[in-house]
């Protein structure tokens, strides 16, 4: 069986999200660009403007589309006004994406490396038993388990698409991942919280091991 | 009744297909039906085989002679071209009709009384002219099973000759012994062979014949 | 009455042909064809193992359960959107301790088209009516026996088996598609359902009938200026001789045979 159900926080897909919380007002200016090309990209040219919040404020979620064409990526909110404290969701659902990161002009913001009060999420689309470390040598790694649910008619389906509903959260804090393994079957959703880290990945062992072997 | 019977492949060549494998071969290679000595055939080759002249003391260089046969035609069993009375063409025989012609070189060459300087002296070569005189020459034989180059074959074997209203009857049998050699060394050299007859169609092993009747060559065997 | 005659009976006819059979090259060819609601292309090859032979007067020989070898190489394309429903992965929240609750967005997937490739090798027996054809070209005789009318084959057990080698060949294709897992038994399922075995019979058929209907076993072949002598120095050159005509028929008396006659000059 061929397994491409790669994942890497480095290098987002259309099955991945990024989530950031901006705690600070002020104004962000980041751009999206292929995995991997932040050294050879200084622009900035999309913004982010935070405002105060009022003390009641709870946390809002923005979401962001990343549309990709003409070998460019292009959010479809250029520039977003949010309160402190709010959460922006970067997502592309073209099936053909390449790999892409958001790159910010702060050490925090950014997801080729994970820091704080940010998350990654990835739907699983292929069974098997899937490793992750963090590429960074932190130390942090985990093991997600995905099922074949099998369905032979109807009936089996629908109750698969009802458990597409449930996402898992594995809670990154204090060095450790939480839970470390997790049980999920094919289309589930896996989301990465990350509350303070010195820069971590949730990368798939596979790719650390191929790299590894390639030096 | 089958043309196999017991066996379970047959071949037949009847006699015209047998006559024209002789043309076809005595017309490619005429030598073997023309021989002389140097007077008559300077060299061999397809045409004619040289043979030695006939020595004899006081003839320089020897006798000159030339044979030609014309190309023979065969009859198989039952009769089919007319023989003389004192043939007759028996089950399994073969008749055998060609006309020999005989030649000897008759210019007279001085007999000297002084020592022959040469003994050996050459005729002039391929200048003989005869005379010469043809007969018509009426054969019976069988044919025997034989090998050549091109595998089983067939050859007729010649077992009486006879030539018609030569006179003395002592000169018709010595013409006749004479032929009866000649004609069955030719046909001793013309060798059929079995694949040919059958124009190589499937292949044969045999292990009946050959037989002659009904006018054709049988053979039998096994693929 | 001809020059030369040649016969054979049934026995010799039987190692006769068993011999020409195996002598036949094997056959291939291509193209493409219907697999069920699908269209396939396929390259193929062919190789014959003989039979019975049966001689029937006056020009009709029967091989009887000859063997028909055959391998096949073919592909179909199959397009997920037409046997699989437009899929969505919901958008799934995640309350995050002291955070709140964090959405992703739908991801909905597009079906994809996937090529399906799958080799298959069989034989089947066949059983056939030959004519006899006798042809002059390129400077040579030939006797050939050709297959009379188009034969009925009879696929038996092999379209059971080449259905089940479609449906292992989709898995491994199937599987590299993301999400297709809950979806594969269904998907495969559907797509053997669909060819069935009428489509198999209908996709063999039409690729190994040609085969069978195309069969030329040769009996005889030989040159018309035929050589009786080979050559054997410079006085003796090669002999030849011409067959002027060449006829070949089966007869019925005691007992059934095959009769070549030739005439020459």
């Amino acid at each position: 069986m061929i397994n491409t159900n790669y994942f890497d926080s480095r290098a987002l897909r259309f099955t991945d999200s990024y989530g950031q919380r901006f705690m600070r007002s002020g104004t962000y200016h980041y751009h999206l660009i292929p995995a991997g090309a932040r050294e050879m990209v200084a622009d900035r040219p999309f913004t982010i403007e935070t405002v105060e919040s009022p003390k009641e404020h709870t946390m809002d979620q923005h979401t962001v589309l990343v549309n990709h064409e003409s070998h460019a990526f292009r959010p479809d909110k250029p520039k977003l006004k949010i309160r402190v404290g709010d959460l922006i969701m970067w997502s592309c659902r073209q099936q053909s994406v390449p790999p892409f990161e958001v790159v910010g002009d702060q050490e925090f913001f950014g997801s080729a490396s994970l820091v704080n009060e940010c998350g990654y999420a990835h739907a699983f689309s292929a069974a098997g038993e899937y490793s992750w470390v963090d590429i960074f040598g932190s130390g942090l790694s985990g093991v997600i388990r995905v099922h074949d649910p099998k369905c032979q008619n109807k009936d089996d389906l629908a109750k698969w698409r009802q458990m597409l509903k449930k996402g898992t959260l594995v809670m990154i804090a204090d060095g450790k991942a939480k839970p470390a393994e997790v049980e999920i079957v094919i289309g589930q959703t896996v989301y990465f919280a990350v509350v303070k880290t010195d820069g971590i990945s949730i990368t798939d062992r596979r790719l650390v091991n191929d790299s590894t072997k390639k030096s | 009744m089958s043309l196999t019977e017991a066996e379970h492949i047959f071949g037949g060549i009847h006699e015209d297909g047998l006559n024209d494998f002789l043309r076809a071969i005595l017309t490619t290679r005429p030598h073997y039906l023309n021989y002389g000595s140097p007077g008559f055939v300077p060299a061999t080759t397809v045409a004619a085989t040289q043979m030695p002249t006939i020595p004899f003391p006081g003839v320089p260089g020897g006798i000159d002679w030339a044979v030609h046969l014309d190309i023979p035609v065969i009859d198989l069993h039952p009769k089919t071209l007319s023989l003389p009375p004192e043939l007759s063409l028996g089950p399994g025989q073969v008749s055998v009709r060609t006309t020999v012609q005989l030649c000897f070189d008759c210019r007279r060459k001085p007999i000297k009384d002084e020592k022959p300087k040469n003994d050996r002296e050459e005729p002039p070569r391929g200048e003989a002219k005869g005379p010469c005189f043809k007969v018509e020459v009426f054969a019976i034989g069988h044919l025997e099973r034989t090998y050549s180059l091109d595998g089983d074959a067939l050859v007729v074997v010649v077992d009486d000759v006879e030539l018609v209203d030569i006179e003395p009857n002592e000169l018709e049998s010595v013409i006749e012994c004479l032929l009866l050699q000649i004609l069955r060394a030719v046909l001793a050299d013309i060798r059929l062979p079995l694949r040919a007859l059958r124009v190589d169609a499937f292949t044969l092993t045999l292990t009946r014949g050959p037989e002659v009747e009904d006018d054709q060559v049988k053979v039998y065997g096994n693929v | 009455m001809s020059e030369i005659t040649i016969a054979i009976d049934e026995n010799a006819a039987d190692k006769v042909f068993d011999t020409a059979i195996g002598l036949i090259p094997t056959q291939s060819a291509s193209g493409s064809g219907s697999l069920g609601p699908f269209v396939a292309s396929y390259s193929a090859s062919a190789s014959f193992a003989p039979g019975d032979v049966d001689l029937i007067a006056p020009g009709t020989i029967r091989i009887s359960d000859f063997i028909l070898n055959w391998n096949l190489s073919f592909s179909f394309g199959i397009d997920l959107s037409d046997i699989l429903p437009d899929f969505c992965i919901p958008q799934v929240c995640i309350d995050i301790p002291c955070v709140g609750e964090v959405c992703t967005p739908e991801i909905c997937i597009d079906w994809p088209t996937v090529s399906i490739p799958v080799s298959f090798g069989d034989f089947l027996k066949a059983t056939a009516d030959f004519g006899i054809a006798i042809t002059q070209t390129g400077g040579n005789w030939k006797v050939e026996a050709l297959v009379l009318g188009v034969p009925s084959l009879q696929f038996g057990a092999t379209t059971a088996a080449l259905l089940a080698a479609i449906g292992m060949a989709i898995t491994p294709v199937l599987l590299a598609v993301p999400f297709i897992g809950p979806f594969l038994a269904i998907v495969v399922n559907a797509i053997l359902i669909g060819i069935g075995i009428a489509g198999i019979t209908g996709f063999l058929g039409p690729i190994l009938t040609p085969f069978v209907s195309g069969m030329r076993i040769e009996i005889y072949k030989q040159p018309v200026n035929f050589q009786v002598l080979s050559a054997a120095g410079p006085t003796d050159p090669a002999v030849f001789i011409t067959l002027d005509a060449v006829n070949a028929f089966i007869t019925s008396d005691t007992e059934d045979e095959l009769v070549l006659t030739v005439d020459i000059s």
